[in-house]
């Protein structure tokens, strides 16, 4: 049998290639994206935005709650999580125990000094809101995070944030009105005046130094420090408390000839497993 | 069809939501397993520019708007999702392994150098304090795009006709 045999050609799945956009269409993408620039820069983009943090906000939530936890499955495996669940009773031990410690010191400072000048948290008139992470950008020298606690909820620019020990974390670096961005102490930018607790005086800045550490600088060389001395804020902020601990003296810097000493400290607050803050507010009068 | 740019738009708003609450808490090298970039690229190179632009926009908005970070994050990821879907039409060939690959790897490359460019150009014209945008180690992340983009691959080549040649005989 001769011939051919003609079979019906399946249509091709040579992909078309699609037509450039015309020059019309790339300008006015360009002019839109223009105008949203200058939108943007003129604040009139803030509504939406805030509008779309509200919308999103509940899911986000939910979702940073799940990725917590996921997180911390991840991170152990079933023996190192023993291990370090007896580190972290330890921690939290010595967190509670420092936090003891420095209100003891104030406790005694305040019986040295008139007692009328001194100040506590309870009753320095500061009250606190408690904000979950919602996000997080915690890098070798960037460390910040995202709470679900704004504008609304009384919350400024350069409040303090805590631990639920008591340990600062941070401070509040820019405000939405749901949402606010908090720069933690290890983060590059980060200035904290602070002071060894019990001088109840300030005596330097807190510099973050990246990497879950900072620095204690400008120091005066009067001023004692040595190894594991406690480091708390000295209150000379407007809308930092004082005696908020930050973190534990490791080693001493100093030379005779040079005016500052320096001092590398370690942050007691967990500023890689963050999850629930408090923003210290001040109270309205 | 409008019903599928809303799914696509839908799911670059849930991979969105998972790279800024989920994502960013897995330690180490986990912390390169990202969804919006990935998801972008592929959308780029294996469906059309349409798609990758929705996709790109709807989860940008989502990052720009609860990261604390500044990176516009939306403006990048369109420019990667035009970029990506032109190589991979007229340059790459979007049928083989190894250009899906090359398209995945060119994708991280492109991004990085943008988010290069807004940190260098928000620094010179800003003095705020703004906060980088933190990126993981570049074999952690070019391993999880490289095991995506042949996932995906593999998903388009098994699902679809996509790469089956036409037959005719005479």
């Amino acid at each position: 049998m001769t011939g051919s045999m003609i079979l019906p050609s399946r249509p091709s799945r040579r992909p078309v290639v699609p037509p450039p956009m015309s020059r019309r269409t790339w300008m006015i993408a360009a002019l839109g994206g223009f105008a949203l620039l200058l939108l943007a820069l003129a604040g009139f983009v803030r509504p939406v935005r805030e509008g779309l943090r509200a919308v999103l906000l509940p899911v986000v939530r939910l979702a940073s709650s799940g990725g917590a936890a996921l997180g911390r499955v991840l991170r152990l495996d079933p023996d190192a999580r023993e291990a370090n669940e007896r580190v972290t009773e330890v921690e939290a031990r010595l967190q509670s125990l420092t936090v003891d410690y420095v209100r003891l010191r104030a406790l005694e400072e305040e019986n040295r000094s008139l007692r009328a000048q001194a100040k506590f948290l309870g009753e320095s008139g500061f009250a606190s809101v408690g904000a979950r992470v919602i996000s997080r950008s915690v890098g070798f020298d960037t460390a910040a995070v995202t709470i679900d606690r704004g504008a609304k909820d009384g919350v400024e620019v350069g409040q303090a944030v805590v631990t639920d020990e008591g340990l600062l974390a941070g401070k509040v670096l820019t405000l939405g009105e749901r949402t606010a961005v908090v720069l933690l102490v290890s983060d590059a930018r980060s200035r904290v005046a602070a002071a060894p607790a019990g001088t109840n005086r300030l005596s330097g800045v807190v510099e973050g130094s990246g990497n879950g550490t900072a620095r204690f600088t400008l120091v005066p060389q009067a001023i004692p420090l040595k190894e594991n001395d406690v480091i708390v804020t000295a209150g000379t902020e407007e809308k930092v408390p004082a005696n908020l601990v930050i973190g534990l003296v490791n080693t001493v810097d100093s030379h005779p000839t040079d005016p500052f000493k320096t001092a590398p400290i370690e942050p007691l607050a967990p500023l890689d497993r963050l999850e629930l803050v408090s923003v210290i507010i001040p109270k309205k009068e | 069809m409008w019903s599928r740019r809303i799914i696509v738009a839908l799911l670059g708003i849930l991979v969105g939501i998972i790279d800024v609450a989920v994502s960013v808490w897995f330690p180490g090298p986990w912390a390169a397993v990202r969804s919006v970039l990935p998801f972008v690229i592929v959308l780029a190179v294996f469906s059309s520019r349409e798609r990758a632009v929705t996709a790109a926009i709807a989860a940008g908005l989502v990052i720009d708007v609860l990261v604390p970070s500044f990176g516009l994050v939306t403006l990048r990821l369109t420019m990667v999702a035009f970029v990506i879907h032109a190589l991979a039409q007229r340059f790459f060939s979007n049928r083989s392994l190894p250009g899906s690959f090359a398209l995945g790897v060119a994708g991280i490359l492109i991004d990085r150098a943008l988010v290069f460019g807004v940190t260098t150009l928000a620094g010179a014209w800003t003095s705020r304090t703004f906060v980088t945008e933190v990126r993981v180690g570049w074999f952690a992340e070019t391993v999880w795009m490289t095991a995506v983009m042949a996932l995906s691959f593999f998903g388009v080549a098994a699902l679809t006709r996509r790469f089956l040649p036409p037959v005719t005989r005479r």
